[in-house]
């Protein structure tokens, strides 16, 4: 079987998506830490245009960006296939994908700033809940519907991330009595077998994430 | 044949986009432009969540988002195709046509600024455009390899609008000189757009401004006025044959409408 590698930091909730389909669809890989404070010849050399992590390495093609790295995984393999076959459905769990890619970073610029800057971020943020809650998500267990799927794990940084966001910044965003369904997909999916065995422990991601915030702001 | 619309306007990069791929595998389409200050129940309804064109409709499911309906068409109509066979190669394809969304909002920002922002924006987009042709492009015919794929399509308004945006804003990008690679690409695109109306057995006069001599300078300043953009490519339609059939009174007051409307 070719070589899988897989370039990644702990905490990082993108890196963590390609960890769960890859144990998802029963892949092994070797799993490269990178210091992002430090970054490693090979990260470098595999990710000239970002610089960043995830980058998954197969047969020695270098393949970035982590939802790009994850329509790759399911093209090479199909088994538990994790988007629908059906043209539309595709194209529309591609478009909720993408969703998740332009307006989950408001929940990052939450984490980031403060004042006038962090208030218009909390705005962006709990507009994409509403969005995500109301129409995405709607009346399904998941996403994907009766299973999880690409969508999902587009969404999946809600499972742990989104808490540690709120807790390092004394900002409540997903209330859960106004946004019960969200709610009830995040504890979903959290106990789906393979999330519930791949997430960092949330003690030691609360203290990195925090002491990078103190940083962030402390440089400013 | 299950019915097909496409939502769009004709000033827009991503409406184009859409086009491009269903005149490139031959798909019949109806076309239905929208006013964009004046949105019709219609795209409201298709789109709700980002109310913007284009929208395909296909036998009455919309598709919104242009990357989002170009990924559709090719899964739906697998003939000439436009993505690579090889998963890694399709995978590339996928991470620049990401990349180009992603940094839309960098590449435009010379076209909103003035001023100081407006040297730094300009430095920026001119910092991606080289990424793009020393990692993107390469030294391929194509973004896509021998032929046009959807990579060449997303990109596609570098080749069209770039120009007239960046005259519109008073400033210099994609000179011969700067970015001889991605200029070359941007011809062969523009000669592949016109060929696409060939294809459709529709015989397009073509006229080559900078053939013409000293008219070609006088004509641009016609069409300057005509259309309000001195870039190319324009597409013209015969007036003349629309009038003989009585169409063109009806198309001219419905035009005159919407501009007393805006």
């Amino acid at each position: 079987m070719a070589e899988v590698k897989l370039l990644g930091t702990w905490p990082s909730p993108f890196y963590y998506r390609v960890v769960w389909v890859l144990k998802l669809k029963g892949i092994a890989y070797e799993f490269i830490e990178e210091d992002l404070n430090n970054k490693g010849p090979l990260l470098l050399q595999h990710n000239p245009v970002h610089k960043k992590i995830p980058v998954l390495i197969h047969s020695g093609k270098s393949i970035c960006e982590s939802m790009i790295i994850l329509e790759y995984i399911q093209e090479i393999w199909p088994q538990n296939s994790l988007l629908p076959t059906d043209p539309y459905d595709r194209a529309i769990a591609r478009f909720w994908i993408k969703f998740a890619e332009d307006k989950l970073p408001a929940i990052w610029m939450v984490f980031r700033t403060s004042g006038e800057e962090q208030k218009k971020a909390i705005r962006d943020s709990l507009e994409m809940l509403e969005t995500t809650e109301e129409h995405a998500l709607g009346d399904k267990t998941f996403f994907g519907g009766d299973k999880i799927d690409l969508v999902d794990i587009a969404f999946g940084q809600h499972s742990q991330w989104l808490q540690m966001v709120e807790d390092v910044t004394h900002v409540k965003l997903l209330d859960a009595s106004k946004f019960p369904r969200l709610q009830r997909w995040i504890n979903n999916f959290k106990q789906v077998p393979i999330i519930k065995e791949n997430l960092p422990d949330y003690q030691e991601m609360f203290a990195y994430f925090k002491a990078h915030r103190e940083m962030l702001l402390s440089s400013k | 044949m299950e019915e097909l619309k496409l939502l769009g306007n004709w000033a827009s990069p991503f409406s184009y986009r859409v086009l491009w791929a269903l005149k490139h595998k031959g798909v019949k389409y109806e076309y239905v432009e929208e006013d964009l200050f004046n949105k019709s129940e219609l795209l409201l309804r298709c789109n709700p969540i980002h109310k913007q064109i284009p929208v395909l409709v296909h036998a009455g499911k919309p598709v919104p988002e242009s990357i989002i309906i170009l990924e559709y068409i090719e899964d739906t109509w697998p003939q000439n195709s436009l993505l690579p066979l090889d998963p890694h190669e399709r995978t590339m394809a996928r991470f620049w046509i990401k990349f180009g969304e992603d940094k839309a909002p960098i590449f435009y920002k010379f076209f909103h600024t003035v001023g100081e922002e407006q040297v730094k924006g300009t430095k920026e987009a001119e910092e991606l455009l080289k990424t793009i042709e020393e990692y993107g492009l390469g030294d391929k015919e194509f973004f896509g390899g021998e032929e046009l794929g959807l990579t060449d399509i997303a990109y596609g308004w570098i080749a069209c609008w770039l120009d007239v945006l960046a005259e519109a804003a008073g400033v210099e990008m994609l000179g011969p000189q700067s970015f001889p690679r991605l200029q070359a690409w941007a011809e062969r695109f523009s000669s592949e757009v016109k060929s696409l109306f060939k294809k459709l057995g529709v015989e397009p006069l073509v006229i080559e401004l900078d053939e013409l001599g000293p008219q070609g300078p006088q004509l641009q300043n016609v069409l300057e006025g005509l259309t309000g953009q001195r870039t190319v490519p324009n597409v013209f339609i015969d007036t003349v044959e629309l009038y003989h059939n009585g169409e063109l009174e009806s198309l001219l007051s419905d035009a005159n409408a919407k501009r007393k409307e805006n």
